[in-house]
């Protein structure tokens, strides 16, 4: 095992450069360059525009540049936002962790979820619940997230006005609570992670149940689940130990890939409910030509999408007895 | 009774005797003893703040103009007069240029530090020193500087250089800023001094450290999320209601970061937000669809008249790099023909969804009193429009039916506007189909609204002689009552909004002319004629069109019905309606629960 995360560890390395280059190079080629946009703005001296092209070595050629924005992005310096004239990592880091709670709380309720669909149809192919769940699900497929977040928000409106009921539809927290506990904190940031959440999590859930359900299927008609089912072996066991199980790897090999995905994915979701997520401020700077909050942000994902490849191989070789890495 | 005592009050000397500001009873709807003390009121805002600091805030809202108090004087809504507010009493010198104020003794910032002649003072000398600070022209008329003199702790004095109607008005705009900070940090001015100025009070700062002299203080910002202000109670301590109550009655307010517009709409209907502003019909629609189908509390103010406001086009007479377009885009017979083509009824119906009026000139709408008869010259008639573009040589179509002429310059412009603004998007793309069918080219091009500033209005002379862009539209909002023809920055060679002419120099005469009839009009105190110097520039306006008026947007309010103390119905207009609590002095806005 050890030698096979080195070994995928040196790996990392030469895919995380490779990526950056492409990305680097692809925001290089972009028309237009964010210091002639800058020296277009009052609000910025010439004197700065000459310190900011030193800053980031902009008077260097692009190898240069990016060497300079590598060995700093390395040591932990992504740079600095010219909109916020604050460092890029202070305007991330609390963004990065906001879409991370988005994330984590849709793929809890999509895996559960997905499952628990994908094998109730699987058992019962072709019934009444199953042909209702693949509606459900071609809806879930079909629509984007952003107009299910519109519509989400709409009907969470009308609840409200109706019953009196209310689900909270925007922000991250309501302002109501002064100087709230960790756990009214905790409540009250749930409270307002929960229809974004399950707007987030519907597409997964139709996908990943349509999947669970059609390798459920191809492995109850195994000849060794017939064997066991000869046996006289339970039912449940035989679905969750032996078909679900090896039903389950390439889901667990896709679990990795969510990380990465769901937090570029979360993005209009976050915009529509006001969700104070890495997206909004991506748009913002995109719309700044902030590029260091875009450079940086984008190469931040790239890691994060390398290491979720590593934890769904570890996740595939923990589940899996016939994978062994050494 | 009480107005007119206060009237009079305000125009004598002060005595020493303690003199809170008493805020009218007669400008809001509630009766003082009515209003409940306490509850806080809940908006939403569109973008996050980009600092604290007083001197380098922009754009609207911005946390400082929520935390102010205001100027030395405010005009009541009732009379227009205007009437001392910071100041316990003020006179006017005989030739009209000196103003010399006597402070409350009570005012204090929210540090507990008493507001004195001081703060004025070195705030006067940061302002006039920062040319980049948004209050910077008012300190100077045509080049010459406003002086000012400390005559003791409590009194000061202010003499412009010449004697115009807009004097009170520019007084009432200068807020003070704390001399222990700002002008701590000034030292002995300079270039040192306003950098000095400049870096303070980032949006990184201590919220404790900030001194403010308002009604509300910040409490806790969080970027992306909420903005929290609470009572001052300073601030009470010289501002009271007609029954001598300490001000403001709220506890505070709370700014939630709410960038979708749809978002910000679902909060108002699920009664999660107390003000609201709907800038179209179907948002007013909606809101009016769940009061009267009894699923909402609320008020509503429908078509409250149009706003302070007006959206215009115009052509960079500044483009040194293409003689062409320059050469063009100064010929008259040019825009004219554009202003032909521009058809604002189809503006204000189908953009404004009928809830606008078109606008001819640099009076707002607003202000119907003041625009000049005639000034509709040239309206839409797309025939006519084709004859002017024929008769500058652009006679021939190519292929593609765009107009060239004989020298095979092709009849095509880029117009910029904010990607922000749907609304001025609409416009611009309304008027390219229209040029379209005339022969005219025009590519639409939408960019983020700080790089539009950007280019519209660049910092060096050889950028200002040679702008990057061939049209735009923009707009114009805020502006005073007393002289609504225009302010100096748009109606000036290169005044800092003035979107056609960006050099120093005026380009054609007209452009000169006006600008003196504006100077003339603003040393004319009598009404009347001041009237009638409006209408001969706004006849050179409709005759130029240096900038294309295109329409006002009416302005609609909505409250939740828990919020009180509006406006009565006579002043609750856009004229006296604040840009951000609507029709009321947020002061004497109170909560019924």
């Amino acid at each position: 095992m050890l030698p096979f995360l080195v070994r995928r560890l040196l790996q990392l390395v030469p895919t995380f450069i490779l990526a950056t280059i492409i990305l680097f190079a692809v925001v290089q080629a972009a028309p237009g360059d964010f210091l002639t946009q800058l020296s277009q703005n009052p609000k910025v001296t010439p004197e700065r525009i000459d310190q900011l092209r030193r800053i980031y070595a902009l008077d260097q050629p692009v190898v240069v540049q990016y060497w300079k924005w590598l060995t700093k992005f390395l040591a932990g310096d992504l740079g600095s936002s010219f909109a916020a004239n604050r460092p890029v990592w202070d305007l991330v880091a609390p963004r990065l962790w906001n879409s991370l709670i988005l994330v984590i709380i849709s793929t809890v309720l999509t895996y559960v979820l997905a499952i628990l669909i994908g094998v109730y149809s699987a058992l019962r192919p072709y019934s009444i619940g199953d042909r209702i769940m693949t509606i459900f699900a071609y809806f879930g497929l079909g629509v984007p997230s952003f107009f299910f977040a519109l519509l989400a928000l709409f009907f969470l409106v009308k609840l409200k006005q109706n019953t009196g009921l209310e689900v909270p539809i925007s922000g991250k927290t309501s302002g109501s609570l002064q100087d709230p506990s960790f756990w009214q904190n905790f409540g009250d940031v749930f409270l307002h992670a929960l229809a974004p959440s399950i707007i987030l999590a519907l597409r997964g859930i139709s996908s990943e149940s349509r999947f669970i359900r059609g390798q459920m299927m191809e492995v109850l008609n195994q000849d060794y689940i017939r064997t066991a089912r000869a046996k006289g072996l339970a039912s449940n066991k035989i679905t969750y130990k032996h078909a679900f199980r090896n039903a389950s790897l390439p889901l667990v090999a896709g679990l990795g890939a969510l990380l990465p995905a769901l937090i570029g994915g979360a993005g209009f979701i976050e915009v529509v409910f006001s969700w104070p997520g890495l997206t909004p401020l991506l748009l913002d700077s995109l719309a700044n030509q902030d590029l260091y909050v875009i450079v940086s942000t984008t190469a931040l994902s790239t890691l994060l999408y390398i290491f979720g490849n590593l934890i769904s191989d570890l996740l595939l070789a923990a589940v899996d007895p016939r994978i062994r890495y050494n | 009774m009480k107005k007119a005592f206060m009237l009079v009050a305000a125009l004598t000397m002060g005595s020493a005797m303690a003199k809170p500001y008493v805020h009218a009873a007669d400008t809001t709807v509630s009766k003082a003893s009515d209003a409940k003390t306490g509850g806080t009121i809940r908006l939403t805002v569109a973008g996050d703040f980009d600092t604290y600091n007083p001197f380098t805030a922009q754009g609207r809202p911005n946390i400082p103009e929520l935390t102010d108090a205001g100027g030395l004087i405010t005009s009541d809504p009732n009379t227009g007069e205007y009437e001392g507010y910071m100041a316990e009493s003020f006179t006017i010198s005989p030739d009209k240029r000196t103003y010399t104020f006597t402070l409350r003794p009570e005012l204090k910032w929210s540090d507990g530090q008493a507001i004195t002649a001081d703060d004025y003072i070195s705030t006067f000398k940061i302002i006039a020193a920062d040319e980049e600070t948004s209050l910077n022209s008012y300190l100077f008329d045509n080049g010459k500087a406003v002086t000012w003199k400390k005559l003791g702790d409590r009194k000061l004095s202010l003499t412009f250089p010449r004697a115009t109607v807009q004097n009170l008005e520019t007084i009432s705009y200068l807020t003070p800023q704390p001399d222990h900070i700002f002008g701590k940090a000034f030292g002995n001015g300079g270039a040192a001094g306003v950098k000095a100025v400049r870096d303070l009070w980032d949006v990184g700062t201590d919220v404790s450290k900030l001194v403010v002299s308002g009604p509300f203080k910040v409490s806790k910002y969080a970027r992306g999320e909420r903005l929290t202000l609470v009572k001052n109670s300073f601030y009470g301590q010289w501002n009271k209601d007609s029954a001598g109550k300490a001000l403001p009655y709220l506890d505070g307010l709370q700014y939630s970061v709410v960038k979708d517009q749809n978002a910000q709409l679902a909060q108002f209907l699920a009664g999660n937000v107390d003000l609201y502003q709907p800038s179209n019909r179907d948002q007013l629609a909606q809101i009016v669809a769940a009061k009267n189908s009894g699923k909402l509390s609320v008020d509503v103010l429908a078509n409250a008249g149009p706003n302070a406001s007006v959206d215009f086009l115009y052509f960079n007479f500044n483009k040194s790099s293409d003689p062409f377009k320059q050469a063009l885009f100064r010929n008259v017979k040019f825009r004219q023909a554009m202003s032909m083509l521009v058809d604002k009824d189809a503006i204000v119906d189908q953009v404004l969804g009928g809830l606008g009026v078109a606008a001819w000139t640099s009076v707002y709408p607003l202000y119907k009193d003041w625009i000049a008869p005639d000034v509709d010259k040239y309206k839409f008639n797309p025939a006519q429009a084709n004859k002017v573009l024929d008769s500058l040589g652009f006679k021939k179509r190519g292929a593609d039916g765009i107009r060239v002429d004989g020298k095979g310059n092709r009849l095509s412009f880029t117009l910029t506007t904010n990607g922000e603004n749907t609304r001025r998007q609409q416009m611009a793309r309304l008027f390219a189909d229209e040029a379209k069918k005339a022969g005219v080219e025009v590519k639409t091009s939408f960019v983020p609204f700080n790089q539009l500033l950007g280019v519209v209005y660049p910092e060096t002379d050889a950028g200002k002689l040679d702008r990057k862009f061939d049209a735009s539209i923009t707009g114009l909002s805020g502006g005073g009552f007393i002289n609504p023809v225009g302010v100096s920055a748009s109606l000036a060679c290169g005044g800092e909004l003035n979107g056609y002419n960006q050099s120093s120099k005026c380009i054609q005469p007209w452009e000169t002319q006006q600008f003196n009839l504006f100077n003339k009009s603003t040393a004319e105190f009598d009404t009347a004629k001041r009237k009638a110097i409006a209408n001969q520039i706004q006849k050179l306006q409709a005759e130029n069109l240096g900038f294309i008026y295109l329409a006002s947007q009416n302005a609609h309010y909505a409250w939740d019905s828990r919020v009180q103390g509006e406006y009565p119905k006579k002043i609750a207009n856009p004229l006296w309606a604040s840009s951000y609590f609507g029709p009321r002095d947020i002061a004497l806005t109170w909560v019924s629960k």
